[in-house]
């Protein structure tokens, strides 16, 4: 079924008066007025509030960093234990805001560096990791969790391929060079190469100190591009035979 | 665990109907006594009813009517080849018959709060327990 979501949460923010909101729409929070969800679209997670609270009569203003968004950014004009408890008979001033947060891309490498051996394994792995963005929503902290969770390799030679795996370097893998790794690829034929890397971050947002929550959908985002010759095999001398290092190229 | 979509349905609408009650406990009692509900709630939505009860609580408020839902329908079944079960469900949630007042039962101005709201609720079970793990609002096509 469709998951598609306009975004929005609807937040309880009254500095120093009231609680504000924890993530998710529990009973009792609708009934107070307080839920929480977030969105991904155009490659970033966003997360949104509203808030209301005593008015001077002198308008609105927002706070926060603006995002992409499209879609009502309102979902309830006013949360009543605010406009009851705080108000003291103004009428509610209504914020929206919304902050749009993106993971930081990863980057590939390759071994051997740059170039290949037609018919022998070529190691490709991505350097990324769990981070987290942080940011403020209406004043407050705000914060999207971005996880690596697929890696998209097309190795420019008509194969593309999807591994769970970032993959790691021969050495970390303890399997000889020009060993099959998870994430290894064999070229048949010689010529120049550009591999392209795309890595899919799942989101979990957080505010103002509530748990982590999941956000539905990936963010898709490119590493960059590597662009390898792949020659055929040259014999060369290297210091020392295998028997007197088992780890020298080529053992 | 489930021989049907409609069997998987009718124990996820038991499980929310007693939770919904116990939570109706909760708030008229002030929201002073979270073990009511957490024979029905785990993971981050008791975490979310936790920091909401102590929020309503330290205030003095409680609630006056009852919350209930109706509209339920299985979005998706899930089970894992552990056996673990997850149910997703839409459901609307009414709180048109209940409100909230303070220590001297004066009644807190709702504003313009809803009365219905589309839920997209998460009920997952471990060793055999079911629970309600997740609750957002619905926010794509209205329902209710």
């Amino acid at each position: 079924m469709d998951r598609f979501r306009l975004l929005l949460i609807s937040v309880l923010l009254i500095p120093g008066a009231l609680a504000v909101a924890t993530g998710g729409c529990a009973p009792g929070d609708v009934l107070s007025g307080v839920c929480t969800s977030g969105t991904i679209s155009d490659g970033a997670a966003h997360i949104g509030g509203t808030s209301a609270w005593p008015g001077n009569g002198t308008g609105s203003s927002g706070h926060g960093t603006t995002g992409g968004i499209s879609g009502p950014p309102v979902i309830w004009k006013c949360l009543e234990v605010t406009c009851a408890k705080d108000d003291a008979g103004a009428e509610p001033i209504t914020l929206s805001d919304i902050a749009s947060f993106r993971p930081s891309p990863g980057v590939q490498y390759m071994q051997p560096d740059g170039w290949m051996v037609p018919g022998l394994d070529a190691n490709f792995y991505a350097v990324t990791a769990q981070h987290v963005v942080n940011g403020t929503l209406l004043g407050q902290p705000a914060s999207v969790r971005f996880t690596p969770v697929a890696f998209h390799w097309n190795y420019g030679d008509g194969t593309a391929v999807t591994r769970s795996s970032k993959g790691a370097t021969w050495q970390a893998l303890g399997i000889p060079e020009f060993g099959p790794t998870p994430t290894s690829h064999v070229y048949v034929t010689e010529g120049t190469y550009t591999i392209r890397l795309t890595i899919d971050f799942a989101a979990e947002y957080r505010f103002a100190g509530s748990p982590f929550y999941p956000i539905d959908g990936v963010i898709p985002l490119p590493a960059n591009d590597l662009h390898v010759s792949v020659d055929g095999a040259k014999t060369v001398l290297v210091e020392h035979d295998c028997a007197a290092n088992p780890s020298g190229p080529g053992c | 665990m489930f021989a049907s979509d409609e069997e998987a349905l009718a124990a996820a609408e038991e499980l929310y109907g007693q939770y919904l009650a116990a939570e109706n406990q909760l708030g008229a009692g002030g929201w002073n006594d979270i073990s009511l509900i957490k024979p029905y709630v785990r993971g981050a939505a008791l975490a979310d009813e936790i920091q909401t009860a102590q929020d309503l609580s330290a205030k003095g408020y409680h609630q006056v009517g009852d919350i209930s839902y109706d509209t339920a329908t299985l979005q998706q079944a899930e089970i894992a080849e552990s056996g673990q079960v997850v149910l997703t469900v839409y459901l609307c949630l009414d709180v048109s018959g209940a409100g909230i007042v303070d220590a001297t039962n004066q009644t807190i101005d709702v504003g313009e709060r809803p009365g219905r709201l589309a839920l997209e609720i998460e009920f997952d079970d471990v060793d055999g327990d079911l629970k309600v793990d997740r609750s957002e609002p619905w926010t794509g096509s209205d329902f209710c």
